[in-house]
């Protein structure tokens, strides 16, 4: 850990303007920014509540692990957090930006240039290679071919998988795909990375590798990054977490405080 | 097998499960199924069965005896028929001649017969009443329903009937039967529209019989030698038809029907295949996790097969119940239809459980086909393969581009038949039939398409190595294309075989329609209307009034021959008619004088010096005119010849006519010529006849002519395939499409997974519609093309033999290489458009 990291976790914690300074952090910017969200599903006597008054903040180079139980939430705010769903109420910051605020092209641009998604299920494109699969959103974002490709590769060589540029996800085990999905998320300096149980496919020694690779990410090249889990040991990894039950921020701890040994 | 039970139970569950996949397996056997059946149940069920067409023809009787042709010169010699048969030998005479009715002022034409419609006759069985009863009297008539309808006759009308013996509506010779009573209202019960008049036995002159029923109570044979007559005809020149009981129920027709529907069967089965195995090949690869727990828990490789075969058995079999159920109760439905178009009254329908069976096993069988290949290969897949849910993709092996390569060779060997002699003896000579002929053209067709879905799944493999220099939307299509190219080569196939047909069909048709185009020949010229029949008279001055032109008649002299000197090609004139003003106005150019001089004949269309016009008769000159005025024909096209009348025309003036006693009087030339009102009439137009002009002849000709008049409009050449070919295209074009949606259905099904992950990745939602619409291009774009040569290599094998040039059909290619993947790529841009934000993005999140 070389970098020094204040989290806050309120719930109910009153909106600050984008681009203000963390109030308990030394001068550090939110990178992505929670407030008050709420979201149902359905209506009537048939409306569940996924979400209900989730205040959150995360800072450049964080990162926070989500952790509870099956059903309360963790997967629906971190669609929202990545503007892939809308919320019932409540704001939404990245950077700086009110998703609510912003059509679907610009949420679109904001997930090429600024978001990172990865996903528990191996979600590359199966009909790209390696390093189509990462210079993806560079291509999509209409950068030319030839920088995209090498951008590409120069994150792949981050995750270690420069050999494996050409090949098809077909062609590669479990843990090099995840590998791959981290280097798309990174690819294009994103700063907010979004992982949804990126281990859950994983055997113990690749999901450990793919939590480096996330550490790494927060710490050098200061992405913020929200983990969501469900094993203690993976949040350990996290320099705070947040505990949902039934949609509600039901606590929140350093990592120190569930820290079964897990290996930074 | 209780592992049977269970692997249905699995099946019918798999099929509810399968939702939108199972339906279009189900429409993709019912609609050949139905279509397939209902044809054959209506065919069969308007055929009258021998039993039925002997008693339409015969009644109850064992035989017939039809008059074949007569002589005016000699008696009809069935007085003393009676006398000249063997005793035991029952004989019903009867009656049946043309005549007229006039009703609602305009003359129809009917049959007469003197039919004994007791029920106990020999004739009984021929015709049902329906209403009222069987004339007795003199003065009563039965009518058929038809003539009822046409009429507004009803029971208790009186109309006049001319019966007329000769045929020559010569009203001098006809029998008159004024003021009749209509008494009953009868159906011919094999044919319907029938419009006849039925008379008392005995109120017709039996010396006019044309047709005897005959009845044996012994075990005589009726046709044989000596029983009827000591030799094979009466006497001559009249001839007599023998036909008995048997030789009518035993008549077969040709069972043409039924091999183009088994022929058209194993099409359908190729097409249903083609689109069941795409559609069973995705439900394999979403169960693939849960097959490979089949085999986990013991189950060997023919467990799982058969597991996804169960489905495929499933599906199909209760697709095949409900096509020919739907067959069946189209059948019912339509039967009110069926009698109308067969013309007979229909009893009941005529359902063949065999050919019902055969047709359904066909539809069950393309769809079984079409579960084999999946089955086969999820049956072969590692169990810790399929378990881990990846998703290896097939790949075309290099045997099967092989063997589709072959499969084209051979279906091009088979066309290319006809083009030698050998070839064309050995299809269409030899064997004599055309059927035989036209089935092996079927099967190289078949091989063809069947040569080129084996061949796709290389081709798409091979599009694939283009992807890498392609922008990401169109590399993802082509990718995915050459990924999935098991599944979508068929499809791809199934698509190119419905637009290759098209191009096929307008290519053929193209290239008769300009045989025949060149070999045209106008039958007179464009500005003229010519009108003959019943009542042409009345319906030649009503036309003439409606368009402001004076008919003329054309009255022609049948027997008079015309010599001119110098001799024109034959020496004689085809046409002699009688000369009117009117007419010679319309026949010859603006500006000729029309007056008809009493001496003077006058030749139109041919400017040669005549000398002379004879009429010969028995080698004896009758007429001789020395006065011959030549003058020019209007508006004629040099090509004209046969047809109605020809030109050049001699005008003969009604006094010259007199000298040789053929006397024109308001009735017209009595002996040589046909009567006035029905005599053919012109009417010249001052402009080609257009659309319009003759819409309205042929409307006032229907309401002012009697049954049968002819409106004639010379139109030039009109392209008779035209209409056909645009059907065929337009249905080629939606099958094409139609396929080319369902692989577009499944790749999207297929690919949600992927748009959702484009989205995560910043896609925008143009960029998302840019796959589906770049699926669609290439898969469209594919079978398109290769449609072209699929289409134009049997058209070229099929018009070359017959000697003619091969039309290129070059807009129809056009449409299908164009169009067909502009309107599927369009297509699904709106169609994502449409689906792309009900796709939850939190789905795969």
């Amino acid at each position: 850990m070389n970098t020094t990291r204040t989290t806050t976790i309120r719930p109910g914690l009153a909106t600050r303007a984008p681009g203000t300074e963390h109030e308990r952090g030394d001068a550090m910017t939110a990178v992505l920014d929670i407030h008050e969200l709420h979201r149902t599903f359905g209506s009537g006597h048939t409306a569940v509540t996924a979400l209900d008054e989730v205040t959150l903040s995360v800072a450049r180079g964080e990162l926070v692990a989500i952790m509870g139980p099956s059903g309360c939430g963790k997967s629906t705010l971190l669609t929202l957090a990545g503007g892939l769903d809308e919320p019932t109420r409540g704001r939404v910051l990245v950077e700086g930006h009110d998703l609510a605020e912003q059509r679907a092209d610009a949420r679109a641009e904001l997930r090429r240039r600024t978001i990172g998604y990865v996903f528990q299920e191996l979600n590359l494109l199966p009909g790209l290679t390696a390093a189509e699969n990462v210079s993806l959103p560079l291509e999509l974002d209409r950068m030319r071919l030839r920088e995209a490709r090498r951008a590409a590769h120069a994150v792949l060589e981050e995750v270690g998988l420069t050999e494996h540029a050409d090949r098809f996800p077909e062609d590669l085990s479990g843990g090099e795909q995840q590998r791959v999905a981290i280097a798309r998320a990174l690819v294009g300096d994103r700063r907010l990375l979004l992982a949804d149980e990126p281990t859950g496919a994983l055997d113990s020694v690749a999901g450990e590798g793919v939590l480096r690779l996330l550490r790494r990410a927060c710490d050098e090249r200061g992405a913020a990054c929200v983990l969501v889990t469900h094993d203690a040991a993976q949040a350990a990894w996290a320099d705070r977490i947040v505990f949902l039950r039934d949609g509600r921020v039901v606590d929140h701890a350093g990592a120190a405080t569930v820290s079964l040994g897990g290996g930074r | 097998m209780s592992r049977n039970r269970a692997l249905l139970r699995l099946a019918a569950r798999d099929a509810r499960r399968d939702g939108w996949r199972t339906v279009l397996v189900v429409t993709a056997v019912v609609l050949p199924v139905f279509a397939l059946a209902g044809g054959i149940l209506a065919v069969d069920t308007m055929q009258p069965t021998g039993e039925e067409r002997a008693t339409g023809l015969l009644g109850q009787a064992d035989a017939r005896l039809s008059l074949w042709s007569a002589s005016d010169e000699h008696d009809t010699p069935i007085a003393d028929l009676d006398q000249r048969v063997d005793p035991t030998v029952r004989l019903e005479p009867i009656v049946n001649l043309p005549a007229t009715v006039e009703l609602l002022d305009i003359e129809r034409g009917v049959q007469v017969s003197d039919l004994d419609l007791s029920p106990d006759a020999l004739a009984a069985g021929q015709v049902e009443l329906v209403e009222g009863r069987a004339a007795v009297a003199d003065d009563e008539v039965v009518v058929t329903a038809a003539l009822a309808e046409l009429g507004e006759l009803a029971i208790g009308d009186a109309v006049d009937v001319m019966v007329d013996p000769s045929g020559s509506q010569d009203r001098a010779a006809m029998i008159p039967l004024t003021g009749v009573t209509v008494v009953g209202v009868a159906e011919r019960l094999e044919f319907l529209d029938e419009r006849a008049v039925y008379v008392a036995p005995g109120v017709l002159p039996h010396e006019l019989t044309t047709e005897v029923l005959l009845a044996s109570d012994g075990p005589v044979d009726i046709a044989g030698p000596g029983v009827l007559f000591a030799g094979d005809t009466l006497t001559e020149p009249v001839v007599w038809f023998v036909e008995t009981r048997e030789q009518v129920v035993s008549q077969r027709f040709p069972g043409n029907q039924r091999i183009a529907a088994l022929l058209l069967g194993g099409l359908a089965i190729v097409e249903t295949a083609l689109l069941a195995g795409a559609a069973f090949a995705v439900s394999v690869r979403r169960r693939q996790r849960e097959l490979g727990l089949l085999a986990a828990t013991g189950g060997r490789r023919r467990d799982v097969r058969r597991s996804v075969l169960w489905t495929g058995g499933v599906i199909s079999v209760a697709a095949g119940v409900i096509g020919i159920l739907l067959a069946i109760g189209a059948l019912l439905a339509a039967m009110p239809v069926l009698e109308s178009v067969a013309g007979r009254r229909i009893a009941e329908p005529r359902i063949d459980a065999w050919w019902l069976l055969t047709v359904g096993l066909v539809g069950m069988a393309g769809g079984l086909l079409g579960a084999w290949l999946p089955a086969r290969g999820v049956a072969r897949l590692p169990v810790t393969v399929a378990l881990g849910g990846r998703r290896p993709v097939p790949e075309g092996s290099r045997r099967t581009a092989g063997a589709g390569l072959l499969l084209i060779v051979f279906g091009l060997a088979v066309l290319a038949l006809p083009i030698t002699e050998t070839g064309r003896r050995l299809l269409f000579g030899i064997m004599a039939d055309v059927i035989f002929g036209a089935a092996v053209m079927l099967i190289g067709c078949v091989a063809i398409v069947l040569g080129a879905g084996l061949l796709s799944p290389t081709l798409l493999g091979g599009l694939g190595r283009l992807a890498p220099r392609l922008g990401v939307g169109p590399r993802l299509a082509v990718r995915d294309a050459a990924r999935f190219r098991m599944r979508n080569g068929p499809l791809v196939t199934a698509a190119m075989a419905a637009l290759a047909a098209s191009i096929t069909v307008t290519s053929v048709l193209g290239s008769m329609e300009r045989e025949e185009r060149a070999f045209y020949t106008p039958t007179h010229a464009e500005e003229q209307i010519i009108i003959n029949g019943p009542g042409a008279q009345q319906a030649a001055q009503a036309i003439g009034d409606e368009l402001g032109a004076a008919p003329a008649a054309l009255q022609q002299l049948s027997g008079l021959s015309a010599t001119t000197t110098p001799r024109n090609a034959g020496g004689t004139l085809a046409s002699v008619v009688v000369a009117t003003p009117e007419l010679l106005g319309a026949l010859a150019q603006d500006g000729t004088d029309t007056t008809v001089a009493p001496d003077e004949a006058v030749l139109v269309g041919d400017e040669s010096d005549v000398v002379e016009v004879r009429w010969m008769e028995d080698d004896r000159s009758l007429l001789t005119v020395e006065q011959v005025r030549s003058v020019p024909a209007r508006g004629v096209d040099e090509r004209i010849g046969g047809g109605y009348w020809q030109l050049p025309a001699l005008l003969l003036p009604p006094d010259l006519l007199a000298e040789i006693e053929a006397v024109l009087d308001e009735q017209g030339l009595q002996i040589t010529t046909q009567p006035l009102p029905n005599a053919e009439h012109l009417l010249v137009l001052d402009a080609p006849v257009d659309d319009e002009a003759e819409a309205t002849a042929r409307r006032i000709g229907a309401q002012a002519g009697g049954d049968g008049l002819l409106v004639s409009v010379e139109r030039g050449y009109q392209d008779s395939f035209a209409s056909v070919r645009w059907a065929v295209l337009s249905v080629g074009l939606l099958a094409g499409l139609a396929v080319v949606a369902i692989a577009l259905a499944l790749a999207a099904t297929e690919g949600r997974r992927d748009t959702v992950t484009m989205a995560a990745v910043g896609a925008s939602r143009r960029a998302r519609l840019g796959l589906a619409a770049g699926r669609a291009a290439v898969l469209s774009g594919l079978a398109s093309l290769l449609a072209v040569p699929v289409g134009l290599a049997p058209a070229l094998m099929l018009t070359v033999p017959l000697g003619f040039d091969v039309v290129i059909p070059w807009f129809a290619i056009a449409v299908v290489v164009i169009g067909v993947p502009v309107v599927a790529t369009v297509g699904a841009w709106l169609a994502a458009w449409r689906g792309i934000d009900r796709v939850r993005l939190t789905r795969v999140v």
